[in-house]
């Protein structure tokens, strides 16, 4: 099925938009679900605006153009395509198996998208269990086994969180089994959801509504008819109404071959070619900013942020694809008004360990070479949000002081940055390294040497890490905002590419969730 | 002819758009929902034009001579009100009316015979929306208590409600809107058949509505004007904002306004550009 630009804008005036609704009412105060402290377990509502059931003639599927909505608790919602990942008695401790991860065609590969996965209370709990859920991986390793969630005493039906994964772990492809121990006489049930996201929207403030134009926004979704759509909102456990309205537009079952893009993000007719070619691959990621860092000295030049402790890895795609790009990034933190970048990481350009007060360099690598949409040949990309990472905690001195030698985003070598950290930052401590760089530098390409003084023990290292976009957070219940990729020259990214959630303005333990899509670029 | 691109739009603009201007008249102070009933207050913003606090309340005063069975499409809506509220564009179609002043079956439908039908993604499918009770007589003495209603639901099917609904006072003052609640997994209504009344109030009338949704305009700071752009903007396709067609009979139909979240008295003015496909 393809529907263009064109056929778009005239499905909307001429067939009009279809439309599902979301209606749900919280009579009482949810409970957070989950044990470990900041997961993303920020509970509420979930409406059900199923896609039309029924397909008119020549017809192949819905488009999803547009949602509205509005609650009285404030919070972020997410708009999304459910799996059903099986379901958990929790009287008889039985796990009722659900499905994978679908199989289908993403970047012109039959494939699965790991998804992240929501734990919700079916209905109300009674007394308290700990459940273990085991589960596949993002890269297919089975066995792997989630944090262990001590679920709420008595948690209320509609009580959602995000399961915790084990240490490395991206995503889900299935989940194979959910053990359930403790407790005094429990009953009740837990569903087990997989989010492939549509959207994430802010409320910004309570009594504004909110509303999402999805093409415009870079978000193309193609969906059958009777597929369902979800959606959970995050970031309040309050009682409350919300009411919404998601609207599709029927996408035809005939049309000309799609061709694809050589730049995807150039317009919407290219966004919608490029979905239509090959099938955009809609990511997710459960960012877990843990624990509390130390925070920058501002008057050194610093400035503090964080780093996502794992990596979204960039999935395979077909080989008449040359990459993929970012078409969309929405992100919110659920405690914390900061904004965020989504970045490249493009290398880790090197590293020192600290003993007994001498600093030993450790090489790392160059920037990698890539191309930009629009630009023939591909070149070195500099990084231009280089960041020093504690790797082991500093310690056994007072402020640690550490000196960058580098070559900058022309070429030029011997340049170097000076960083004052602060006192014995811990494990996870992250610095941007951009406002130290020598003179008018903007980016590093390659470091020649780290040397770190003031402190006695510990490790850091430099990742090279390139900007693709940013997303600001207005109020603490996660307004995201919208952008489209930045800088305006996409960067093509390859498969096995790595990419950072990171975060800007505080330095305290938060939980945040963040979306985003690759689109296949045209070779 | 339907239009099939931007510029056809813009031409039967040029040719026979026109603006609808809605002045409007003050709510007065209603009251304020609660967990139990609906959790949501809602303003049903009446015009000055037509209007008689409660008892007749009109929405979107249409150009005089308009056909109703045209397609009359929203371009865009700027509106303003001294409330920070979220607005919603609505077709108010009248259900009937609820009497809380005595126990059982208190619905009484209007003759006009559900459900309603509009062209929707290319196909004439039935109209759902949000199930509104619009207190037009206060209640006195006792919060009525509903014990559950009867509906069909976005899809068709027939529901039996087991959720209870106890107005928010014992004097739930004029003018109140609420949105009743659903069964669990229920988006809408595409009718109710029956409101069981379990607690009677010594006073207390209302009028039931399904609230179809067509356009949201929030108006983000209070006393200034926000716009809705649904060519360009936030929907990128204008709604038809015509009355639906029902099964049999005539339909009470308003093109109205509703704000969701606040029951202090409010007062809203709106412009909406509308155009109809022809």
């Amino acid at each position: 099925m393809l529907l263009t630009a064109e056929q778009a804008f005239a499905e909307r005036m001429a067939g009009g938009h279809d439309y599902s609704l979301g209606d749900i009412h919280v009579r009482a105060t949810r409970s957070n679900p989950l044990s470990l402290p900041s997961t993303t377990a920020r509970n509420g509502p979930t409406f059900k605006p199923d896609v039309p059931a029924s397909l008119p003639s020549g017809v192949g599927g819905y488009l999803l153009d547009s949602v509205e909505g509005y609650d009285t608790i404030g919070g972020p919602w997410l708009i999304f395509e459910p799996v059903d990942m099986g379901s958990l008695d929790t009287a008889s401790g039985v796990y009722t198996p659900g499905v994978a991860s679908p199989q289908r065609t993403y970047l012109g590969l039959s494939q699965r998208v790991p998804v992240q996965v929501l734990v919700e209370m079916a209905t109300d709990m009674v007394s308290q269990r700990t459940i273990q859920v085991t589960y596949t991986n993002q890269d297919g390793v089975t066995g792997r086994q989630a944090a262990s969630h001590t679920i709420t005493v008595n948690a209320l039906k509609n009580s959602l969180g995000l399961l915790v994964l084990a240490a490395g772990d991206t995503g889900v492809l299935e989940i194979t089994n959910v053990t359930a121990t403790g407790g005094t006489s429990p009953s009740g049930t837990i569903i087990f959801t997989g989010i492939l996201p549509d959207v994430l929207m802010p409320t910004t403030t309570v009594g504004v509504s909110t509303s999402c134009n999805l093409l415009s926004e870079g978000i193309v979704r193609r969906r059958r008819a009777g597929s369902k759509t979800r959606s959970a909102m995050f970031a309040s456990q309050a009682a409350g109404r919300g009411i919404g309205q998601v609207n599709w537009i029927c996408d035809p079952s005939t049309g000309p071959a799609p061709v694809g893009s050589l730049d995807p993000t150039a317009s919407i007719a290219d966004l919608m070619q490029a979905d239509a070619k090959w099938g955009t691959w809609p990511e997710a990621a459960n960012i877990r900013h843990t624990p509390g860092t130390a925070a920058a000295v501002a008057t050194a030049g610093g400035v503090t942020m964080q780093t996502w402790d794992r990596e979204k890895a960039v999935p395979a795609y077909h080989s008449d694809v040359d990459g993929v790009v970012v078409t969309n990034y929405r992100a919110s933190f659920f405690n914390t008004t900061s904004e965020s970048y989504l970045l490249f990481r493009g290398a880790t350009l090197g590293a020192a360990t600290i003993a007994a007060g001498s600093s030993t360099f450790v090489s790392g690598s160059a920037m990698p070479s890539r191309r930009y949409c629009g630009k023939p040949a591909a070149q070195q990309i500099p990084a231009d949000m280089p960041t020093l990472r504690v790797t082991t905690a500093l310690s056994g001195g007072t402020v640690a002081t550490v000196v960058i030698t580098y070559t900058n985003q022309d070429g030029t070598g011997g340049r170097a940055a000076t960083l004052v950290l602060g006192t014995n930052p811990g494990v996870g401590s992250s610095y941007l390294i951009t406002p130290c760089l020598q003179g008018t530098d903007t980016g590093i390409l390659s470091v020649q040497n780290i040397s770190v003084t003031g402190v006695n023990a510990g490790a850091v290292q430099v990742a090279g890490f390139k900007a693709i976009a940013t997303d600001m957070h207005y109020t603490s219940s996660g307004a995201a905002n919208v952008q489209l990729a930045m800088p305006k020259r996409h960067l093509i990214l390859q498969t096995g590419d790595l990419l950072n959630v990171a975060k800007f303005g505080t330095n305290a333990s938060t939980a945040g969730f963040a979306t985003w899509d690759y689109s296949a670029v045209n070779k | 002819m339907s239009w099939a691109t931007f510029d056809d739009l813009v031409d039967a603009d040029a040719a026979y758009g026109f603006d609808v201007p809605f002045i409007g008249a003050p709510t007065g102070t209603t009251t304020a929902a609660s967990a139990n009933s609906g959790g949501v207050a809602v303003h049903v913003l009446p015009t000055l034009l037509g209007t008689t606090l409660w008892s007749t309340v009109k929405g979107v005063n249409l150009q005089s001579g308009f056909d109703a069975t045209k397609d009359l499409r929203c371009l865009h809506l700027k509106n303003g009100s001294v409330r920070q509220l979220t607005f919603w564009l609505c077709r108010l179609n009248k259900i009937g009316v609820v009497d809380f002043t005595n126990t059982g079956q208190r619905l009484t439908h209007d003759a006009c015979t559900y459900p309603l039908t509009r062209t929707r993604g290319r196909v004439s499918r039935n109209v759902f929306g949000f199930p509104l009770l619009h207190v037009t007589t206060a209640t006195s003495t006792t919060a009525p208590i509903i014990s559950s209603i009867d509906y069909k639901n976005q899809d068709g099917a027939s529901v039996t409600g087991t959720q209870s609904f106890t107005l928010p006072a014992t004097n739930t003052l004029a003018g109140t809107g609420l949105l009743l609640s659903l069964e669990d997994g229920d988006g809408g209504v595409q009718d109710i058949t029956a409101v069981n009344v379990g607690t009677a109030s010594s006073a207390g009338v209302a009028d039931l509505y399904m609230a179809e949704p067509m356009l949201q305009s929030s108006v983000v700071v209070a006393g200034h004007v926000s716009q809705a752009d649904m060519v360009r903007g936030s929907r990128f396709g204008p709604p038809c904002v015509s009355p639906a067609t029902p099964t049999a009979g005539s339909l009470t139909s308003e093109l109205a306004a509703i704000a969701l979240g606040g029951q202090a008295t409010n007062i809203a003015n709106l412009m909406a550009r509308m155009v109809e496909q022809r």
